[in-house]
Parts: structure tokens; C-alpha cells; sequence
């Protein structure tokens, strides 16, 4: 049975990460690709990606392949579980609400040339 | 020496650079694959020794390994998409050992409103589950009465978690406000059976 999801803050860095999981939720995710689809450097990757493992919202596992045959070692794949994907739908409309503009002001933009 | 004799020796001093230089490629070519696995061993050594085998081993090496063996004909590529992948891990070492004692540590049984007789299911904190609760009619533009009569004029369903995706689903709202609505509908009604 798999774990309910502990509860995570998300920063804008995880969010970025924890999307590319929510676009195809089957599909495993290594390192460098992760790296490459969020725009983020492995020294930021991989520390969130042990927070998200830890929180139950990821699982990893090692890629099914025959290493001699292909020449290097397996790679971790990660990908997200059930609970974890409920949990970071939730997070990601908590955290689009915190930075959504008030609605009730108006954007008011100086006229081009003037001064303040 | 006569001008055939010294074609000759062109020739062969030719033949002889262009091994050189072959040589020279490949050695150029072998340092190239070994300065970002020399830097990823440098950026090991800030991780414990029980990390050393489940981060490194496990999951920096082979991706550096597939880095360099996805750009093998590009030798420039390949040197700087190692280079930038160890060297970022080497600047962030120390942070990742630490955040990986950290998580372990830290990780206890999540204090959640959710009951562990519920299975598989998403866990908010009260903390979320109130704030989101409260966000509810600003986001939908409904109050819980209103999301509370359409749950209870949908179907049945056995567990919370297929609620709250029907839910989602038939609204068109996000599972995170789904799963709260149906999580605050059952805790009331709780309430309710429990008062009456």
C-alpha cells in the first residue's frame, strides 16, 4: 500500500520540478533530463528531489538495463505516486493563489516619457 | 642528399605528425572524460561514507556517464555538459549532504487530518486544510453549502479520494480543492451524526 503524502511547501524551484512529473504522471524522470525541462543546475535538482522522495511524493528505482550491454551504470529514475500527485495539485494551486495579483486593482502603467 | 631522398623523408615525418597527432587527439579526448568524474569524486568526498554509495554510485556517476556517453561524438559538448553537471554538485555538496541527513532524520509520521485506516490518499496539514477551506469561495466563486449539495446529489463512492476526482473532474476546480471540499464534507457530517 502506498504511503499518504506528507505535506510540503512549495517554492517556486519545486514547483518547476514537481510540474514535469504532473504532465505525464506514468512516466519515469532522470536526472539530467529533469535538469534540462526545469532549468534548473543538478546542485538544485537533487536536493529537491531527496525532499520530495523523503515526503512520499516521488519513488525511485533503477533503470532496467543491462550495463555491460549498454556500456555505463543504470540510472535512479524517479516518478511521482498517487498521493504525491493529489498533494502537488494541491500545493501548485496554493502557491499560484499566493502569487496571483489582487484582482480588484487596476494596473496602472506611467505614460511613456513622463517622470515620476 | 638528392630532392627523391628528401620527398621521402617529407613523407615519412608527415606520416609520423599525423600519427602523433592522432595520438594526441585521443589522449586530449581521454583527460576530457576525466576532469568532470575527477571533479564528481572531489564533490563525493563531502558526502558521508553510507551516502557515497546511494548518491554517488547510485545516481550521480551513471548520470554522468549517460552525459557523456549521449555526446560522445562532440568532445566540446561532452567536456562542458560533464564539467557544468559536476561542478554544480561539487559547489551544492555539502548542502546535499546535509539536506539528505536532514530528510532522513526529520522523516516521522505525518500529524495530518487524514486517519491511517484511509490508505492510499493525500495528507494536509490543518494548517493547509483551513487555508484552503478558506480560499474556497474566492477561487470558485461558490460556498461549501453550494459544493456540499453537489456532492450530495452526485454519487456514491467508497473512498475520499474518488470523490474528490469525480469532484474535480465534473467542476473543472483542481484536485487539491476537491480533495478539501470533500474532506471538510465529511468532517461536518461527522460532526453532525456525532451531535445528533
Amino acid at each position: 500500500v502506498e504511503p499518504p503524502a506528507e505535506d510540503l511547501t512549495l517554492t517556486p524551484k519545486m514547483a518547476a520540478v514537481i510540474k514535469i512529473f504532473l504532465e505525464d504522471t506514468q512516466q519515469p524522470r532522470y536526472g539530467l533530463e529533469l535538469m534540462r525541462l526545469a532549468g534548473q543546475p543538478s546542485g538544485t535538482l537533487y536536493p529537491i528531489l531527496m525532499k520530495f522522495e523523503r515526503a512520499g511524493w516521488l519513488t525511485s528505482g533503477k533503470e532496467d538495463i543491462d550495463p555491460k550491454a549498454e556500456g555505463r551504470p543504470a540510472r535512479r529514475f524517479y516518478r511521482i505516486t498517487g498521493s504525491g500527485a493529489l498533494a502537488a495539485h494541491c500545493q501548485l494551486a496554493a502557491l499560484s493563489e499566493h502569487y496571483r495579483p489582487p484582482a480588484t486593482q487596476r494596473l496602472r502603467l506611467a505614460p511613456q516619457g513622463s517622470t515620476a | 642528399m638528392t630532392a627523391l631522398a628528401w620527398a621521402a623523408l617529407g613523407a615519412v615525418a608527415a606520416l609520423v605528425m599525423a600519427a602523433l597527432g592522432s595520438l594526441i587527439n585521443d589522449e586530449i579526448r581521454g583527460w576530457l572524460d576525466l576532469a568532470p568524474r575527477a571533479i564528481l569524486r572531489l564533490a563525493a568526498t563531502w558526502l558521508d561514507p553510507a551516502q557515497r554509495e546511494t548518491i554517488y554510485q547510485d545516481e550521480w556517476l551513471p548520470e554522468l556517464c549517460y552525459a557523456l556517453r549521449d555526446a560522445e561524438s562532440r568532445p566540446i559538448t561532452r567536456l562542458i555538459r560533464g564539467t557544468a553537471y559536476a561542478t554544480s554538485l561539487l559547489i551544492s555538496a555539502r548542502r546535499i549532504a546535509r539536506t539528505e541527513r536532514a530528510t532522513r532524520i526529520s522523516r516521522t509520521p505525518p500529524q495530518s487530518v487524514a486517519t491511517s485506516t484511509e490508505g492510499v490518499g493525500l495528507v494536509h496539514s490543518p494548517n493547509l486544510h483551513s487555508a484552503l477551506i478558506a480560499r474556497i469561495p474566492a477561487v470558485t466563486s461558490r460556498d461549501l453549502a453550494e459544493w456540499f449539495s453537489r456532492l450530495e446529489s452526485g454519487p456514491t463512492f467508497l473512498r475520499r479520494e474518488e470523490r474528490a476526482h469525480w469532484l474535480a473532474e465534473d467542476a473543472g476546480i483542481s484536485c487539491g480543492y476537491a480533495y478539501a471540499i470533500v474532506h471538510e464534507y465529511e468532517l461536518r457530517r461527522r460532526l453532525r451524526l456525532r451531535g445528533a
